[in-house]
């Protein structure tokens, strides 16, 4: 179980640097669209869990959180894609 | 759950949503963007604190059934059942002692006779990592020990320590529901493990369990410190 902790705690440890990297990136370089600061954030939960992997298999709210955040995703890239095809 | 986890998700999503508030009111569509971002890494970490233990804790569970049945079975070959509970905490080992009369001296792993009465000690290994504590007093025991029992183990809701004299009073409340199942088991871990900590955080020396008594909100352990270095 402590072992468990400590994989969730460096899966948060990992998120966290790589969120605060990238916001300051984008921030630095002005960008001003709210859903690119989401889905970069999505972005980097997705590789952090990728790098740590925390379960040998995910605890039902944990699969919850990850179609959400997914979906989420999805939902931002697919309306930019339509941006562009629209034009 | 993870206390300390969920805690620092809600800090987080508090500030994040005053520096979207913030970012709305200066007209900053970056900040918000920031502000947002926190939020969902907020909502993430509170989340984490409330998942529960791999799926794997089924089997686990039935492991430590099979293996409260065995220790059972000992126990009353032994004629132990109405026994008394002690940890054996020395620089090597920790042993926790199940004796007909007094705890032994020197104890060794297993089964064994000390006085001409026999005796199962369990050896056990937790916290190996936690220094003992430089000073004995109800506060910091009680500290220590919500630390490492509910914050870390989820064991149970909260513990709070009394000090009586030379007696600790230790109550155990709101038990983890998967525990409930094994505490009608000689090998309790309701006593098994506050004890074995216990025996951590002081240091070398025994662990008396002097009464346990059992009500619906909690479970109260009194125990005895004995020769503490």
């Amino acid at each position: 179980m402590r072992e468990l902790l400590r994989k969730v705690e460096l899966l948060i440890l990992v998120y966290v640097i790589l969120t605060a990297s990238m916001n300051s990136s984008l921030l630095t370089l002005g960008e001003s669209r709210v859903d690119a600061y989401i889905a970069v954030n999505i972005l980097m939960y997705f590789i952090s869990y990728a790098v740590v992997r925390p379960f040998s298999e995910a605890p039902s709210l944990v699969k919850a959180l990850n179609a959400a955040l997914l979906i989420v995703f999805t939902i931002i890239v697919a309306f930019r894609v339509y941006e562009v095809l629209a034009k | 759950m993870n206390v300390r986890l969920f805690v620092l998700g809600m800090d987080m999503f508090i500030a994040s949503v005053l520096l979207v508030v913030y970012g709305l009111t200066t007209g900053s569509t970056g900040l918000v963007g920031v502000g947002v971002s926190i939020s969902v890494v907020g909502s993430v970490i509170a989340i984490y604190s409330a998942a529960p233990g791999e799926p794997t804790l089924g089997a686990i569970l039935s492991y430590t059934s099979m293996l409260a049945h065995a220790a059972t079975a000992m126990v009353e070959d032994l004629d132990l059942l109405s026994n008394k509970v002690c940890v054996h905490s020395a620089s090597t080992s920790t042993l926790i002692v199940y004796s007909k009369t007094t705890c032994p001296d020197a104890p060794n792993p297993g089964v064994g006779f000390a006085g001409g009465s026999p005796y199962f000690s369990i050896p056990v290994s937790v916290f190996q990592e936690v220094a003992k504590l430089e000073e004995l007093s109800s506060q910091h025991l009680e500290d220590s020990l919500n630390s490492l029992l509910v914050s870390e183990l989820g064991f149970c809701k909260a513990i709070r320590v009394e000090q009586r004299g030379e007696l600790l009073v230790v109550d155990v409340i709101g038990l983890a529901k998967p525990l409930v199942n094994y505490t009608k088991y000689p090998v309790d871990p309701v006593v098994l493990l506050p004890l074995a900590v216990i025996a951590r955080l002081v240091g070398e020396g025994k662990i008396h369990l002097v009464e346990k008594e059992t009500t619906p909100e909690y479970t109260r352990l009194i125990v005895r410190v004995e020769g503490v270095a």
